[in-house]
């Protein structure tokens, strides 16, 4: 299911103008590293040209075993060049950049990411629109109106009705070893918030806790803030409102405006919460948001920006223009990078607070259709993944934008969202009614 | 004279050392003076002897047997004698004889210089041989201007360092090394150089290494002036004035020392005086001709007629092939030339045409009467032969010249010709040159009209027939489908899902949003029903005001019996979103909503048919113009009351505010199939089923600005963007066109049309012969979404 990227086929794609011969070129390196544990004595090595990744893996080995006491297990590494994964050979890395070749190259080796490995395959009745984990609850929402969790191990807890229209997003607020909290949003233009009981036995329960309303349309994005006291929704009809998640109600509000709404939740109007803010600005639908700071969200539009919110102020703080719909980001708050997926089928890389040079850093494009989700690793600040319409989900590394680390194939139609959970387990749920995972060692 | 002699003082300037200064200092000095004097005393010897040319050649060829020095001593006395004597010829001696001229001054000056005496011969010999060289350089050119200026530079240089020039005289060769005129090269593997006065080698000096060099010439700052001097192997390093001669000589001006405009002074006078200045008389030899000459010429003779001279070039070589040459067969001009020389000859030898005679009297129009003829000369004339007439004509006579028969045609011509002058025209007629590149339009790079759609993203899939038409919802979200399947469905415009799905009783035709913004109401073509949707999508404040307002409605008002009545409909229609029938009694092809969203429009009829004209508020329906039949589509004017009919010929546009046909326009094609406004107003798109798209300005023409003819079949539908300048057509060819058709607010400008984007994606249903059957933009992004005949919708981004 997921294949490493041949070295071969990357090199041909960067490489357009004939190389010179690199055969008789010999370039000074010094490898170095970070870990301790592959340390290697600082020596200047002379390698010819043509040297690839294999080539220098093969070099280290035969240097770790040495210099190692015991019997050495010979392991594979990325080769770094100024904080650029190497692709094709050194000689053409240096040709390419116009690296002078009597420098002495430092390249840094670190241990090769192992390949995702697919795990189980979740099946739902219908598309599976939404996804996110926590530690080790998945919680999915799905086409057929209901949410599901799952535990870790791929087994559904339960499932529960929670709209009257198909879910859109999904997000934990928070899980305990018992109990959890979880907010889903949907097409019927609200947003609800769930805790669920008893999780981990027979008689594990959904409860609503309340209901938020006051988008007048779908609600596609939501994101909990990082202390978990509010949480933001943007909807198509242009909004980007902020909700309290506190326990004392702000507004309650007496049910007035929805009759058909009272019959299905019975005793929904006690539980009906209005929005703490509305911020408007937008001038298409909005997609997707994401928490960076406890008072600050970013939010993706259909209408080419990506705006950066102040949640004291209420009011816009920074915009980045881009020349395609946004449909998803995510933001890092490791690297506070944040990246984008758009309708042109390119992930973006911008760093929201440098004001120079073009907003975009780094153009990341393999992808054959939209890019419907996003994410970052939690743990690895240099490692997201994006999926996309194209069947395909992606693993890529900031330090090699000109190709994936990864692909991970596997859906049968358009994959529509996707997670990396701080488990380490890489999530994936599209329009062939599956929910894949893979655990990623990183 | 002594032009050489000043260049070869110049380098030889510096070789004197102070070992041989002594014994010649006198002589140098002696010899300064003599230059200085020479041309003076030669003048005056000039004068002197010669009274006549032919004198002082004699005199030159005379001199010239003298070679020995010893001898010359004499010459002073002997002179007249060897005048006489030498009979022997010698011609190519004169500067022995200038020498010969020199020694006789010399031997006046040093008379008259009692110092001199000590060492006569010394002084002679080294004289003797200066004045060779100098003889050597300018032997033909004795009036030499600049001579008498050079021989003071030498002056003046001896004079700057006596001490140096003590011990030489100037022309000197080195003395040091004795070998003669040898290549140095000779003594390059020996460790000497020669030989000196006394037969000892000469050693050849320490010679540094290159490295030697570069530091001189770093350190030494005369080192560009040093010259290596190869006989001695010495460096010698040129003084300042020697630098300066040597530029000078080199940029080929004058020494700079002297005046260089001196008065000529002719010493060899061409003049010829009338008295001979001697007494002699001319020599017999200038009267007898050369015996030598003569011999010499017949040994030439005597070798030509042998063969074995060629006095001439001999012609081309056999041998070698001619080159061919080539005429310019039809270069008129060259031979044309009236410089060329056949044209000159031509010109020169032409033969004149012999004189017309005069006429007489009896050519005149009035001859003196004795010219006429008599009845009887006429008569005998006429028996003559004409060759033997005396007049080829009969004179005859008139009293005036305006009489004359010839008179008439003269002055009509001359009438015509002034006729002509006065009423030509005066102004030249430009004729225009028109470059066919300019002609063509300079259209912008699609490049430069980003966005458009270019790419296939979704593929919405779920129809099973052919879908006929769509409808995107105002808000952007959702669209709507209908088709041959019997299904209307409603369609997530991002993700591809198909959110809803109404059946129908029959093939859907056109589907249609109601345009108001407070209303979700969707309306269907489906046989002879119009059906009113509520999908309930999108914000439920609207779907739940859509059901209040149609609730609302009274039925039981609505007149029935016309060409269209509404329709309730039951519980069941009811529960699957059905709110209103609009029956029709005739099948319906199209519908188009007004702005507002109250009233529609509908076609209803077979292949084409009647307009009928809805509002929805009173559920009334009327027909306005009966008389029109097959109408194809009519369309709501998106800002003023305008109706736009569009019959199979032409268009035909209402002023529905003033009940009048406001105009009609042309389309020159034969089935119009679409027709599609700008959002501003003020351009019309028509699309027809023989491939053309027609765009109408209708501010200025009835007939189209631009045809397009871009698709390959009939053109199904034309649609503008409501907020880009993009419009698009879709044909049976399968294809879509995206175009850049940019209005500009200045009414001078025309609007700009570029044809940007062909997508392709859609197959070709082979059975009917469909492709691509309706198309329509996103409400707010540069997005296409396209219906096929291969059941699918697919959007392009």
């Amino acid at each position: 299911m997921a294949k490493r990227k041949s070295v071969e086929t990357s090199s041909g794609m960067a490489v357009d103008e004939p190389v010179p011969d690199l055969s008789d070129v010999f370039i000074q390196v010094r490898l170095t590293t970070k870990s301790s544990k592959f340390a290697l004595p600082d020596v200047p090595y002379s390698l010819p040209g043509v040297t690839k990744s294999a080539d220098l893996n093969i070099v280290i080995n035969q240097l770790l075993g040495e210099y190692a006491a015991e019997q050495w297990i010979p392991v594979e590494f990325d080769f770094l060049i100024n904080g650029e994964i190497l692709l094709q050979s050194v000689g053409e890395y240096i040709y390419e950049r116009k690296i002078p070749s009597e420098n002495v190259l430092e390249i840094e080796y670190i241990e090769h990411l192992p390949a995702p490995e697919p795990e189980a395959s979740l099946d739902h009745p219908d598309w599976v629109s939404a996804v996110q984990m926590l530690d080790d609850c998945i919680l999915t929402g799905c086409y057929d109106n209901q949410v599901r969790v799952w535990t870790r191990k791929g087994a559904l807890v339960l499932a529960h009705a929670a709209h009257i229209s198909p879910v859109r997003a999904v997000a934990w607020v928070n899980v305990s070893d018992t109990e959890g909290s979880f907010l889903t949003s949907s097409h019927d233009q609200t947003v609800a918030l769930w805790s669920l009981e008893n999780r981990k036995t027979q008689h594990a329960a959904v409860t609503p806790k309340a209901f938020y309303r006051g988008h007048a349309a779908s609600v596609d994005g939501l994101a909990v803030s990082p202390d978990a006291q509010k949480f933001c929704s943007v909807s198509f009809d242009k909004m980007v409102k902020i909700w309290s998640l506190s326990d004392t109600p702000s507004v309650e509000s007496e049910e007035t405006v929805e009759p058909a709404e009272k019959k299905l939740k019975g005793d929904g109007k006690k539980l009906t919460k209005t929005p703490e803010a509305t911020l408007s600005g937008h001038k298409e639908a909005v997609s997707c948001c994401a928490w960076t700071a406890p008072s600050e969200i970013i939010t993706a539009s259909w209408d080419h920006s990506i705006k950066i919110w102040d949640v004291e102020l209420g009011g816009m703080s920074r915009q980045l223009d881009g020349t395609k719909a946004f449909l998803s980001i995510s933001y890092s708050p490791l690297s506070k990078l944040l990246i984008s997926g758009a309708t042109d089928r390119i992930v973006r890389l911008y760093d929201p607070r440098s004001n120079e040079g073009s907003i975009v850093k780094i153009g990341f494009a393999s992808h054959m259709g939209w890019v419907s989700s996003v994410a970052w690793s939690p743990t690895n600040e240099n490692l997201f993944i994006s999926a996309s319409y194209d069947k395909l989900m992606k693993m890529w590394d900031v330090r090699s934008p000109k190709s994936p680390v990864y692909d991970m194939a596997g859906h049968s139609d358009k994959i529509l969202c996707s997670a990396w959970s701080n488990t380490n387990l890489l999530l994936s749920g599209g329009a062939d009614n599956d929910l894949k995972m893979f655990s990623a060692d990183v | 004279m002594s032009t050489a002699k000043v260049a070869t003082a110049s380098t030889t300037l510096k070789r004197k050392t102070a070992q041989d200064a002594a014994p010649v200092a006198e002589t140098a000095e002696e010899l300064i003076d003599l230059f200085v004097d020479a041309p003076l005393s030669e003048e005056e010897d000039e004068e002197g002897s010669d009274n006549s040319s032919s004198s002082a050649d004699e005199e030159e060829q005379d001199g010239g047997v003298e070679e020995n020095g010893e001898r010359e001593t004499d010459e002073v006395e002997k002179e007249s004698d060897d005048e006489d004597e030498d009979g022997e010829s010698d011609d190519s001696s004169e500067y022995s004889d200038l020498g010969e001229e020199d020694s006789s001054n010399e031997e006046e000056s040093e008379t008259e210089d009692g110092t001199a005496e000590e060492k006569p011969e010394k002084g002679l010999s080294k004289k003797r041989s200066s004045e060779k060289t100098a003889a050597d350089i300018s032997p033909a050119s004795p009036v030499a201007g600049p001579s008498k200026p050079a021989a003071e530079t030498d002056v003046h240089a001896v004079r700057a360092d006596p001490a140096e020039y003590d011990i030489d005289s100037s022309d000197e060769e080195d003395l040091r090394n004795t070998i003669g005129n040898v290549p140095m090269e000779w003594y390059n593997d020996y460790p000497h150089l020669g030989y000196d006065w006394e037969g000892k080698k000469i050693l050849k000096p320490a010679k540094g290494d290159e490295l030697d060099r570069f530091l001189k010439r770093m350190d030494d700052p005369e080192f560009w002036k040093t010259v290596h001097d190869k006989s001695t192997g010495q460096d010698v390093v040129l003084s300042n004035e020697d630098v300066d001669l040597i530029m000078r000589l080199q940029q080929g001006k004058l020494t700079g020392q002297g005046d260089p405009y001196e008065p000529y002074e002719d010493v060899f006078s061409g003049e010829v005086m009338k008295t001979s200045l001697v007494t002699r008389p001319p020599h017999k030899r200038s009267f007898i001709p050369s015996l030598l000459e003569k011999e010499k010429v017949g040994k030439l003779v005597h070798a030509i007629k042998m063969g074995w001279i060629k006095p001439w070039k001999p012609q081309t070589d056999s041998t070698e092939e001619p080159e061919p040459q080539f005429y310019a067969l039809w270069e008129k001009e060259k031979t044309e030339d009236p410089q060329s020389k056949s044209a000159r000859a031509r010109e020169r030898n032409a033969t004149k045409a012999p004189k017309m005679k005069l006429p007489g009297h009896a050519e005149s129009y009035n001859p003196p009467p004795e010219y006429l003829l008599t009845d009887e000369e006429k008569k005998k004339r006429l028996e003559q032969d004409p060759e033997d007439r005396t007049l080829d004509f009969v004179p005859r006579s008139y009293p005036s010249m305006r009489l004359t028969p010839s008179w008439m045609p003269l002055a009509r011509e001359r009438l015509d010709r002034c006729l002509d002058l006065y009423l030509c025209p005066r102004k030249t007629v430009l004729k225009v040159h028109v470059n066919p590149e300019d002609l063509i339009p300079k259209l912008p790079k699609p490049k430069d009209l980003m966005p458009f759609p270019t790419v296939q993203a979704i593929i919405y899939r779920g129809h099973t027939g052919i879908v006929r038409g769509i409808s995107v919802h105002p808000d952007g979200q959702f669209f709507a489908s209908g088709g041959d399947d019997s299904t209307i469905r409603i369609w997530e415009v991002s993700t591809g899902r198909c959110f809803k799905t109404f059946t129908a009783p029959d093939k859907v035709v056109s589907v249609a949003w109601c345009p108001k913004a407070d209303v979700c109401l969707l309306a269907a073509a489906c046989g002879n029903d119009l059906l009113f949707f509520n999908p309930e999508i999108g914000d439920k404040l609207v779907c739940s005001n859509t059901d209040r307002l149609l609730g609302e409605l009274d039925l039981s008002v609505a007149p029935t019996g016309g060409i269209a009545s509404f329709l309730d409909v039951n519980d069941a229609e009811r529960a699957v979103g059905l709110r209103l029938k609009l029956r029709h009694t005739k099948k319906v092809t199209s519908i188009s909503w007004h702005g507002k969203g109250d009233y529609f429009s509908t076609v209803a009829g077979d292949s084409g048919g009647q307009v009928v004209l809805h509002q929805l508020s009173r559920l009334r329906s009327q027909t306005p113009f009966k008389k029109l039949t097959l109408v194809q589509k009519a369309l709501f004017h998106p800002l003023k009351p305008f109706f736009f009919v569009c019959t199979q010929r032409s268009v035909r546009i209402y002023d529905l505010s003033k009940n009048l046909l406001k105009k009609v326009l042309q389309p020159s094609c034969s089935t119009v199939s679409s027709i599609a406004i700008h959002p501003k107003g003020d351009n019309v798109l028509v699309g027809s089923y023989d491939s053309r798209l027609c765009w109408f300005d209708l501010d200025s023409s009835v007939k189209p600005y631009q045809t397009l003819r871009h698709h390959n079949n009939g053109v199904r539908q034309v649609v503008f963007h409501n907020r880009y300048p993009l419009f698009a057509s879709c044909s049976d060819d399968g294809s879509v066109i995206i175009s850049h058709g940019m209005v500009y607010n200045d009414l001078n400008e025309f609007p700009l049309i570029v044809p940007v984007k062909q997508l392709k994606g859609h197959i070709k249903d082979g059975e009917s012969g469909l492709a691509v059957l309706d198309c329509q933009f996103h409400p707010h992004q540069p997005w296409i979404f396209s219906a096929g005949a291969d059941k699918t919708i697919r959007l392009f981004v």
